[in-house]
């Protein structure tokens, strides 16, 4: 091992940076909720950028916090109103201005904010955006585009630039995108201005604005989708995208609407491009209807209790169903080595953009195609597309294998705390656990069998990219048993890979097996 | 600072200092922060969080000035810039 690699370790060892104990707390921390941090978004992406942006914006501005409220649809920019500390509310797709509307007048005190993104905005609820900028409703939207569908997988929707490639466009888009300021002032907006992440502080500046303006307001923040729409147009990172910003992005007040059209390469015009005043839906409907009281003022929204309410109880949720496992129904597992067993069930787990699912995959083909047996793979994961808690699970048979879903894993290999956490108390007796030594911290008294690997040391340190450490781990696994063969393993890993990262990944799994083994003997040699 | 030419006002102006704090079990390791700082306080770290990403820290915490575009810029509510008298 190189001192470097020795030099490396929990975070607790990092010289010169406090830990999470240490300091107090992030002067935004009053406006999140701070107990679904860190959030779902990928490595590189600027919707938190544009949060941030909001809230700092947002306590500037000197609005009463309690007389505002957040409103999001569907989508990555959706979680929005999930991770903001104020009434917040996470509506139907495309539905969040509907909503919004009927916030505001119900309310008409209130300041109503929609936080969406262009997919849920522009795309299902295009129709809801140009009419309540028609009404000119007194709202204030920010919407994020990212000129995808990032949560669904990078499909093409209605701002997706002419000929980028997307998952659904693959020789290049051949439709033409929507200019959302055009859109939005076209509509009859008050206020439009639109601006990069990169532009973090003249973003705030504008959602300042947007925020005092009365009528429909419209911010558009354009940001990076790295993991899906970067990946797929040569911007695989996050700086690369912003870097892209930095040289294409110009600063353009007076530039009419109509010409701030994005391309795929060119530059993106930002400013402010509308600041009108026109009379809004409230003030019309003051004028128009003097004698009609708000609904507060009549008592409809806070009715009194009356006793229909006093019997009211809700109905006792039914028990849990919890399912016995006996490990008689697992079938016998020796307990020197997996792999003699005629059924064998395992899971690999950790968190999203490790590659786990691929992995499973890869060792599900492994069995069916290289060695012969039955095999059933199921996968689970969360909406987001990196971070969030992933598992693969694996059943290998020499029959054929009646119940798909994994219950007592002979094998797990967890990359991630959380993942052990859940996980480790299913291991069957004599089963082995692979854990990611510097990821995963285990249980000793638990008395599993454990065999560390520092998958991803290896796979950033040795081998120069951190994406292979899944590969590692099922060299790893090759070496524990797991009912594969090793050469299946090997084979089925050359086969699934990208075109041009064989050598790179043999020589992952190629350590990955080595590494494992070497643990084993010396662990066999105590 | 080096000035080319000093003003003839610069004791009417004071140059803000700040300190920056990391919550490293926030971090994604996007680099934006380091990459963005005007002042080039911050690097990447060469250890690893809980989930595996290298968090930044302050190389030259002295030359920071507290114009918060870290705290901003962060997508992940990570990075906070306290202004502090140098006296």
């Amino acid at each position: 091992m190189s001192e470097e690699a020795q030099g490396m370790g929990m975070v607790d060892e990092l010289a010169g940076v406090p830990t999470v104990e240490e300091i107090e707390r992030h002067p935004m921390d009053d406006l999140l909720r701070g107990e679904r941090l860190p959030h779902i978004w990928c490595q590189g992406c600027g919707i938190g950028t544009a949060v941030s942006c909001f809230i700092s914006a947002l306590m500037r501005s000197g609005l009463d916090l309690d007389k505002v409220a957040v409103v999001s649809g569907i989508g990555c920019t959706g979680r929005v109103a999930g991770y903001i500390r104020l009434d917040s509310f996470h509506t139907t797709h495309g539905r969040a201005i509907p909503f919004a509307t009927g916030l505001k007048l119900a309310n008409p005190e209130m300041k109503v904010v929609v936080f969406s993104g262009d997919g849920d905005l522009i795309a299902i609820g295009g129709n809801h955006f140009i009419h309540a900028a028609r009404r000119n409703m007194d709202l204030t939207v920010i919407c994020v585009n990212n000129f995808n569908y990032g949560m669904t997988g990078g499909q093409m929707g209605p701002t997706t630039p002419t000929e980028a490639r997307t998952s659904t466009s693959r020789r290049g888009n051949l439709e033409h995108p929507f200019n959302v300021p055009y859109l939005a002032a076209a509509a009859g907006a008050t206020y439009v201005a639109r601006w990069t992440v990169l532009h973090a502080r003249r973003l705030e500046r504008s959602i300042y604005k947007a925020l005092l303006k009365p009528g429909f307001t419209v911010v558009e923040a354009i940001s990076p989708c790295p993991t899906l729409y970067g990946r797929w147009n040569r911007k695989k990172y996050g700086t690369d995208m912003f870097e892209y910003y930095h040289q294409q992005a110009v600063i353009r007040h007076d530039a009419q609407p109509w010409e701030v059209d994005i391309g795929l390469a060119g530059e993106i015009v930002c400013g402010e491009f509308v600041d009108v005043e026109r009379p809004t839906f409230q003030q019309m409907y003051e004028r128009l209807h003097p004698d009609v009281r708000p609904a507060e003022d009549l008592g409809l929204l806070h009715r009194p209790p009356t006793e229909l309410d006093a019997g009211f109880e809700p109905a006792p949720l039914p028990p849990i169903d919890v399912r016995e496992v006996t490990p008689a129904q697992v079938g016998t597992v020796s307990t020197a080595q997996v792999s003699e067993a005629e059924h064998v069930e395992m899971r690999l787990c950790g968190f999203g953009g490790q590659g786990i699912v691929l992995a499973g995959l890869i060792a599900g083909k492994a069995v069916a195609l290289h060695d012969h047996r039955e095999a059933t793979f199921t996968q689970s994961y969360g909406p987001e597309s990196r971070g969030g808690a992933c598992s693969a699970a694996i059943v290998v048979s020499d029959e054929a294998i009646l119940y798909p879903y994994v219950t007592r894993p002979n094998l797990i290999a967890a990359m991630y705390q959380e993942a052990y956490t859940t996980y480790h108390g299913q291991l069957a007796e004599g089963g082995v656990l692979l854990i990611d030594e510097d990821l995963v911290q285990p249980d000793p008294e638990t008395g599993q069998r454990v065999v560390p690997v520092p998958a991803t040391r290896i796979a950033e340190q040795e081998l120069g990219r951190a994406q292979v450490a899944n590969v590692v781990m099922l060299g790893a696994i090759a070496a524990v048993g797991g009912g594969i063969s090793t050469e299946a393993l090997r084979q089925s890993v050359l086969e699934s890979v990208p075109k041009g990262t064989e050598e790179l990944n043999a020589r992952a799994f190629d350590r990955g097996y080595e590494y494992a083994q070497g643990v084993m003997a010396s662990s066999i040699a105590e | 600072m080096k000035l080319w030419r000093t003003p003839l006002d610069v004791e009417r102006f004071r140059i803000p200092h700040g300190e920056v704090s990391i919550l490293v079990e926030r971090c994604k390791g996007c680099q934006l922060c380091v990459r963005y700082c005007p002042r080039d306080v911050l690097e990447m770290s060469d250890g690893i969080n809980a989930k595996g990403y290298h968090p930044p820290r302050a190389k030259s915490p002295e030359r920071c000035v507290a114009c918060r575009l870290c705290e901003l810029i962060c997508p992940e509510f990570c990075i906070y810039v306290v202004e502090v008298d140098r006296e």
